[in-house]
């Protein structure tokens, strides 16, 4: 592994970032880069896919706030291989869902050049749009926060739920990545902090992108090793308390008591990444008489119907693969902690098969493979 | 719920059984005059490994008592390995169900061959005995699923 700590000399954090991607493109490393960038409105960064350096211009690779899945977009990208290198920036839950998109073979790693950030956090896109608004900056704020070893909210607002269980703060690392920038530990106002392995790193020094001077930042390390740490016992405390709140079928009817189910959280989940969800296919296009049949034999059944069974089908297509990034959490209107429910079950259900999602490209998806003996009490396979 | 002249309660399984094993299975049941409950209504699939859990989920919403997934012994299976994929998927729903209190013993694999008809006759007999003793499925009482 190759390190290499870069002096802004006077240039800002954005300025610098905004350099070092403007010299992979112009190497032809890259033909085209993804990175979050500010949107016109400027209380909102969003995914763009970015041909000219001249338009990298208020990018942040920082921007703490993820109104969509970057892994949903790079699935949009390299479904089939798009005949060019796509560089990509992805903080660590997308970096995750990544891995367990190209298992599925929706997205061509071959033609990403991942660059994984650290992740300090992230306001739901109404909370960021608010701070903005109100003057603030909250990316810079919370870099400073970073170099100190922690951070947390503006006053009076919150992260979102997930990031505050997330044990992952720190970048996903290489071999699964390209390129890391790392932000925890880093004193962003003065210096880049960047780590690769060795071949990358000598082709973007070759290239003329990266001088690797293997200044390394161990601060940095100590400081994820920590958090993660102290984020993984809180939750452990808030998925044991949940636990308790979905442990009987009235507990997943009063949770569900307000989905209308409107798909949102599997539109946005980045890893439904069914082309056609059977629930919205012909299998559940029920004709009139099935319906009145259906109320017929329970007296009443709730409109539009099978609301519990969309989220418990959910649950056994995706669960094993669920990173935690609570796309579900942001894209609910009525708020209800779908990611909470995924994230109790998943931990149990993972557990069971071994499997950590994000891990590893070679690690088989668990439903598509088994052992020879295996799970036959846990199937009610009888003695 | 269905029930019989004597007021018993009567469980209502839906099984989903193989074609190469299990159905053939209930077949040669039938036609060896194996004696079994006449609860369980049959579904007819190429391989166990066809089950997607939104069938089974579908059943057990809908308020059928227990779902009987068939298919062959491993080792055996007419497309090598469609069980054992089925096993796993079981298995994760079973564990699924547990978290959230529900019933996980409404959901039984078993694996029975072709030549097994007094297997399956004695399956299912094990199953209704089972079922009876746990009583009517709660979820089909539900309107708020």
């Amino acid at each position: 592994m190759k390190t290499t700590t870069i002096d802004l000399a006077g240039a800002d954090f954005t300025g610098g970032i905004e350099a070092f991607l403007a010299r992979l493109l112009e190497s032809g490393l890259v033909g085209s880069l993804l990175v979050p960038k500010k949107t016109t409105g400027g209380d909102n960064y969003v995914q763009a896919l970015i041909k000219n350096p001249a338009l990298l211009q208020d990018t942040d690779v920082s921007a703490p706030v993820m109104p969509v899945h970057a892994a949903r977009i790079i699935s949009n990208l390299t479904f089939r291989d798009p005949g060019e290198k796509i560089g990509v920036v992805v903080r660590p839950c997308e970096a995750r869902a990544l891995v367990e998109l190209v298992k599925f073979k929706q997205i061509t790693r071959e033609a990403l050049f991942i660059i994984a950030v650290d992740c300090l956090g992230t306001y739901e896109p109404k909370v960021f749009s608010a701070l903005v608004k109100a003057g603030q900056d909250p990316a810079a704020e919370l870099r400073r926060q970073a170099a100190a070893g922690s951070t947390s909210p503006t006053e009076g607002a919150a992260f979102r739920s997930a990031c505050e269980i997330c044990s992952f703060p720190g970048a996903v690392e290489p071999p699964l990545v390209d390129l890391v920038i790392g932000l925890w530990g880093v004193d962003c106002g003065r210096e880049l902090y960047f780590e690769a392995e060795d071949e990358t790193a000598a082709l973007l020094a070759e290239k003329q992108v990266l001088e690797f001077n293997d200044r390394e930042n161990s601060r940095r390390r100590e400081i994820i090793a920590r958090l993660s740490g102290e984020r993984a016992e809180s939750r452990d405390l808030v998925l044991d308390e949940f636990s308790r709140r979905v442990d009987s079928l009235k507990g997943i009817q009063e949770l569900l008591s307000t989905c209308m189910r409107c798909h949102n959280c599997m539109i946005n989940c980045p890893i439904c990444y069914c082309r056609e969800c059977v629930f919205r296919s012909p299998t559940f296009e029920h004709t009139p008489d099935q319906y009145l049949g259906w109320a017929g034999e329970k007296g009443a059944i709730r409109m539009p119907a099978n609301t519990v069974m969309f989220h418990l089908t959910r649950l056994n297509h995706m669960v094993i693969s669920c990173v935690g990034c609570g796309m579900c959490d942001t894209a609910c209107p009525n708020d209800i902690p779908v990611m909470s429910l995924f994230r109790t079950v998943g931990r149990k259900t993972q557990a069971m098969m071994e499997y950590e999602p994000g891990r590893s490209y070679d690690e088989p998806a668990p439903a598509t493979t088994f052992r020879e003996n295996e799970f036959a009490k846990e199937a009610g396979c009888g003695h | 719920m269905s029930e019989n002249s004597s007021n018993e309660f009567e469980p209502r399984i839906v099984g989903f059984l193989c074609h190469w094993c299990t159905y053939t299975g209930a077949d040669l049941a039938g036609t060896t005059r194996q004696q079994y409950p006449a609860g369980i209504r049959i579904i007819h699939l190429m391989c166990s490994g066809a089950i997607d859990v939104v069938y089974i989920l579908k059943a057990l919403l809908d308020g059928a008592d227990g779902v009987l997934v068939g298919g062959c012994h491993p080792g055996d299976c007419h497309y090598q390995t469609g069980n054992l994929k089925a096993r796993r998927r079981i298995a994760l729903l079973r564990s699924i169900m547990e978290t959230l209190g529900l019933d996980q013993e409404r959901v039984w694999l078993r694996w029975i061959s072709a030549s097994e008809g007094r297997l399956f006759a004695e399956t299912i007999r094990e199953y209704d005995g089972a079922l009876k003793q746990q009583g009517a499925n709660p979820l089909a009482g539900e309107w708020d699923l």
